[in-house]
């Protein structure tokens, strides 16, 4: 520890993010393989313990940190960079690391005052305060929560800068609604701070300071002990990119690239850890070491070096992992859009394999978890499973798999190996973090999957040539969950493709929309009114988020006058879908049930729970059953959920598309078997992230047991719980893990709750049975 | 592509997939169990009526024992359904093809049981064994009705809400109810907390079953009040609502009086609004309540069965032993 250096810290302690967690919360050090190569140590522990070792451990290692230091600008000199702090001071350096993170500061009020002690930016634990006038600024979910959850023992009032709580979360609104109502949160509507004073110790009020509220009746004062200011967080991205640092497009998830240094487009500025795109502890700890290594010139070997030539090994004895990622890098168009850091995480995810000739890769009908890339060789996809012989092939250099990645959808084709190949299999997160970090490779993939889509469903046996005219017009459109795609009488130039996300199409019958058709990523719409040659008869709407490929019409007509046989083939499905749309119009209270059921997110499953209502006798035997198979957790619950005409959507996993719940896993635990059920594997670290981003709420945190309730110890003596108990009492310390349904997994009975159902009533659906079950009602 | 023409392949074909094949255990793989037990039911008629033994029919003829091994062994495999619906994480076959077995091999029972006793009934341990199955039999007719109907009223009644949200629901109303009257006045408030405290969800096994659940009286009492303290807020703010004071009146009393009779006219129109909001919160209540005692009607009608056909079975397997025990005796 001979280099000069200084810790700048915005708080007034070290290790933040992991500070504010709650007492005592275990903390995981995934991913395992990695090895750790910090000065100080790191094991999965609790909070307090690891806190302990690295303060211990900075302090031995005498590192010299400046705490309550927060750095609001960073400008580039000529020797190096000025830092300026939130206090004014500045410190010069020559090479800057930033290591902050994504998570931001908490939003300040922006007033005179603002600095007062007992003004607060968050709230650990709401017990802690009894007696107190309270304040709570925001009309946010943490807003509300912290102002209901303080009313039990404060006097609370809660500053809304609107009229109406409309940010909030329905349960929420009504919590704090109710609250006003029953007079235990005074609310001001319409106002917002405008300065925070200090009273004298012997006010008339008896409070330390004053709250100039402006509202629309003019100035309102509180006096008041302490003031919460819940005003969400400033994105780090502004700062970073005031530091001259350039982001790769505007998705809120991208991050800056960097080299394999750690440099960023400024030369000097390093950037580690999640703001780099490596949210786990171990891998910025890692960087940390590295990048200091680097800057003071000692080259080492990243950590990931020894993996990387194991990997290799298959294809030398004594490979050299520098050569073996120049020569990948020239062989595809996705490899070669990374740059040498991003090339090694994602082979460090991947697989490098050579299966041999005739292999299945994948069947038609699984679901995809990953993209494969060709390296050298090629595959064949089996277009026609009547004829398994006819393959089409796909050369080296090219991706495959990438239509159930884009769509969520299970895989249309099986791929089989080719001759002397070799593959790279890239698992769908690290494709997808890839596409979302870097624009060339998602153009690449984009045109990839429609050029594949166009081949496989709208203009079978057209070659790659024929479609450049029309793969060529493709645009990205996005819509939010229920706009308007089209509406009728608008002009029919375009032909859409799902890329993901699902679209209904509706028509008004009498004085109501009804649903006629719903159409699952990876299909397309539009077609017809293109191929009739008539403006838009129906409204499309997007059900959920959905992302189509838009493409002209022009060259696809184009192409079918050219081509009868093509023509043909359209015509035929043309005829098939007219008549399907009369059917579902002659029968409206289908469409109703159908809004109902894509109301309900069914629109995005791969398979959901349904309960007919009209056979369910209400004896939570599929509870009993989920919990008696799962460790006693029960994963599903029957009573809660949405219910439209006897048919109920409990709260079970509904194996989405594109699940949520992966969206931000950090050890990257769920996955996705073949057969299509999101599961979630034993490395959890428990953070709740998945918990959160569900919307179905079908996620829970608990404590899976092995034991086995004894079901004659229960039925004779009556002692133990009965078999199928949710078991709550855990030993004290035992950590939750996110639990939710896994289909049962390899079950062979298939999924319990449906086997243990003694009526009848639970089923399981996919999109396809939709219809079925529509068509009979739910009977 | 394929997936869409799939469903309408099915929609326009009636195709049904594995999976979602949907259907009451009654009907469970088209009746199969219902034909199993009639064809049971034929052939023990057939052979009781081609059967003419010379000591007349019943148990000790050799189609006697057939009957009877045959019945003793419906009724304890029957039975065992108890234990086996409890066994998750077993057997592969649904627990609704075991519930469809159940209920016709169960009703089998009644010709083969009954033409096993060749109608020797009377007052002993082997009649009451028949008498004990017979009863089980007829709790379970109730189960197989109650469960074809009752499920949709429970639907309909809880129009979309769960039994949680009401109870959370009606606790609201309560809080909503003593802070409105906190607010009119403190008699106001003795009532309501009176009422609230009186609210009673459910009842007894009688109640319950029957849906007519003893009123504390509260509603009635409340109206009654609410329609004085209406008459009696509206008079007050007419009348400028001026205390009576007694004794000395200083000056500065007086005006304090004048100022507070001018703000109680102006709280009255308050407290009158406060009391409509509080009306409104009662009645809801009322409602919500009363829909929350009906969920548990209809629960209970869908339980009740059990608490005497499983209790009834265990007497039934008691008898049966006995009975079988004794008829080996005085063989």
């Amino acid at each position: 520890m001979g280099d000069s250096h200084v810790l700048l810290e915005a708080q007034p302690h070290l290790s933040n993010t992991i500070f504010r967690y709650q007492k005592g919360k275990h903390v995981m050090a995934e991913p395992n393989v990695l090895p750790l190569r910090a000065s100080t140590g790191f094991d999965a522990g609790t909070r307090e313990k690891i806190l302990d070792v690295w303060n211990t451990d900075t302090a031995r290692l005498k590192v010299n940190v400046r705490h309550r230091a927060e750095v609001v600008k960073i400008e580039k000199q000529d020797a190096g960079f000025a830092l300026t702090m939130a206090s004014g001071d500045t410190v010069l350096a020559e090479k800057v690391v930033l290591g902050i993170g994504v998570q931001g500061n908490p939003r300040k009020m922006g007033v005179p005052g603002e600095d007062l002690p007992n003004i607060q930016y968050q709230l650990d634990d709401p017990d802690e305060y009894k007696g107190e006038t309270i304040v709570v600024i925001g009309a946010g979910d943490a807003a509300i929560e912290n102002a209901v959850a303080l009313a039990r023992n404060n006097t609370v009032h809660i500053v809304n800068r609107k009229n109406e709580f409309s940010r909030a979360k329905d349960g929420n609104n009504s919590l704090i609604l109710n609250a006003i109502e029953q007079g235990k949160v005074r609310c001001h509507y319409n106002s917002s701070p405008e300065v925070v004073e200090k009273l004298e110790a012997g006010h008339a009020s008896g409070k330390p300071m004053l709250l100039r509220l402006n509202s629309k009746e003019g100035a309102v004062d509180v006096p008041c002990d302490r003031i919460i200011a819940r005003l969400g967080a400033t994105p780090q991205r502004a700062f970073v990119e005031s530091c001259g640092i350039q982001f790769p497009n505007q998705d809120p998830a991208a991050v800056p690239a960097v080299s394999p240094t750690y440099e960023s487009n400024v030369p000097g500025l390093y950037i580690i850890g999640a703001l780099a795109g490596y949210p786990l502890i171990k891998q910025a700890m890692n960087q940390g070491y590295e990048v200091v290594e680097f800057i003071c010139g000692r080259p080492v070997a990243p950590a990931d070096e020894p993996i990387l030539r194991e990997k290799f090994s298959a294809f030398s004895a004594n490979p050299d992992v520098e050569a073996f990622l120049d020569v990948l890098n020239r062989r595809s168009p996705v490899l070669a859009a990374m740059n040498r850091l991003q090339l090694r995480e994602f082979l460090l995810e991947s697989r490098i394999f050579s299966p041999p000739i005739g292999e299945t890769l994948y069947k038609e009908g699984d679901y995809g978890n990953s993209v494969f890339i060709i390296v050298s060789g090629e595959v064949g996809v089996q277009l026609d499973p009547a004829d398994p012989a006819k393959l089409r092939t796909i050369k080296a250099g090219r991706i495959f798999g990438e239509m159930a990645l884009i769509s969520g959808r299970p895989r249309s084709a099986a791929v089989i190996a080719g001759k002397d190949c070799v593959l790279i299999e890239v698992p769908r997160r690290a494709m997808l973090k890839l596409i979302s970090a870097n624009d060339r490779a998602r153009a690449y993939v984009d045109r990839v999957f429609t050029q594949r889509a166009l081949e496989r469903y709208l203009v079978p046996g057209a070659e790659d040539a024929q479609l450049k005219a029309i793969v060529d017009t493709a645009q990205l459109c996005q819509f939010k969950a229920k706009e308007a795609i089209y509406n009728p009488g608008d002009a029919s130039e375009h032909i859409h493709l799902i890329r993901s996300g699902s679209v209904t199409l509706s028509a008004r019958v009498g004085t109501r929309d009804v649903v006629l058709q719903y159409h699952a990523a990876g299909q397309y719409f539009g077609e017809l009114d293109v191929i009739a040659g008539s403006s838009r008869s129906q409204t499309a709407t997007a059900a959920i988020k959905t992302e189509t490929i838009r493409l002209d019409a022009k060259p696809f007509l184009e192409l079918l006058a050219q081509n009868p046989e093509m023509k043909a083939t359209v015509q035929a499905r043309f005829r098939d879908q007219i008549e399907q749309r009369l059917l579902m119009e002659r029968d409206p209270e289908r469409g109703a049930r159908m809004h109902f059921l894509l109301g309900e997110g069914l629109g995005e499953a791969t398979d959901a729970l349904l309960i007919d209502e009209a056979l369910c006798i209400r004896c939570d035997q599929c509870e009993k059953a989920c919990a008696a198979t799962h460790g006693n957790v029960s994963r599903l619950d029957r009573e809660a959920g949405a219910t439209f005409d006897n048919l109920h959507v409990p709260t079970s996993c509904r194996h989405c598309e594109h699940p949520h719940c992966m969206k931000d896993c950090p050890p990257d635990a769920i996955h996705r078997s073949p057969n299509g059920e999101v599961f979630i594997q034993n490395t959890c670290i428990g953070c709740g992230n998945c918990e959160r981003n569900c919307p179905y709420g079908v996620i829970q945190m608990g404590v899976q047991s092995p034991e086995a309730p004894s079901l004659w110890r229960w039925l004779l003596f009556g002692k133990g719980p009965a078999p199928g108990s949710d078991i709550h009492d855990y030993p004290k310390g035992a950590i939750k893990k996110a639990v939710k349904c896994d289909m049962c997994g390899p079950r062979e009975a298939g999924p319990a709750c449906v086997q243990a159902c003694p009526t009848g009533a639970a089923i399981r659906v996919g999109p396809e049975e939709f219809f079925e079950v529509l068509s009979r009602g739910g009977r | 592509m394929a997936g869409v023409s799939a469903w309408f392949a099915r929609l326009r074909g009636g195709e049904r997939s594995g999976p979602a094949r949907h259907e009451s255990f009654l009907v469970y793989r088209n009746a199969f169990y219902l034909k199993v037990a009639v064809a049971l039911c034929a052939l023990s008629f057939v052979l009781y009526a081609w059967h003419d033994p010379i000591e007349g029919s019943g148990g000790s003829t050799w189609l006697g024992y057939g009957l009877g091994t045959l019945g003793a062994a419906l009724i304890v495999w029957l039975a065992w359904f108890g234990v086996r619906k409890r066994q998750f994480r077993e057997g592969r076959a649904p627990v609704q093809a075991w519930v469809s077995a159940h209920v016709y091999l169960g009703l089998s029972l009644i010709v083969v049981a009954t033409l096993h006793t060749g109608f020797q009934l009377g007052l002993n341990v082997h009649t009451l064994a028949w008498v004990l199955m017979m009863l089980v039999i007829v709790s379970g007719i109730y189960g197989i009705l109650a469960y074809s109907v009752l499920p949709r009223q429970v639907t309909a009644n809880r129009n979309e809400m769960e039994f949680r949200a009401m109870l959370q629901e009606i606790h609201q109303l309560n809080e909503s109810a003593l802070s409105l009257a906190d607010r009119i006045d403190p008699e106001t408030h003795a009532v309501v907390a009176r009422s609230v405290g009186k609210v009673r969800i459910g009842g007894s096994a009688w109640e319950q079953l029957s849906g007519r659940y003893r009123s504390p009286g509260e509603a009635g009492g409340l109206d009654q009040f609410f329609k004085v303290k209406r008459t009696q807020l509206q008079a007050q703010a007419a009348a400028g609502a001026m205390p009576q004071r007694g004794g000395r009146q200083a000056t500065i009393a007086f005006v304090a009086d004048q100022i507070f009779a001018a703000g109680a006219a102006r709280g009255g129109d308050k407290a009158s609004e406060n009391l409509q909001k509080l009306l409104q919160t009662i009645a809801k209540r009322k409602a919500l309540l009363d829909k929350v005692n009906r969920d548990i009607t209809l629960r209970s009608r869908l339980a009740v069965w059990l608490y005497v056909h499983v209790p009834l079975t265990v007497a039934l397997l008691a008898a049966l032993l006995v009975h079988i025990v004794t008829v080996f005796l005085y063989w």
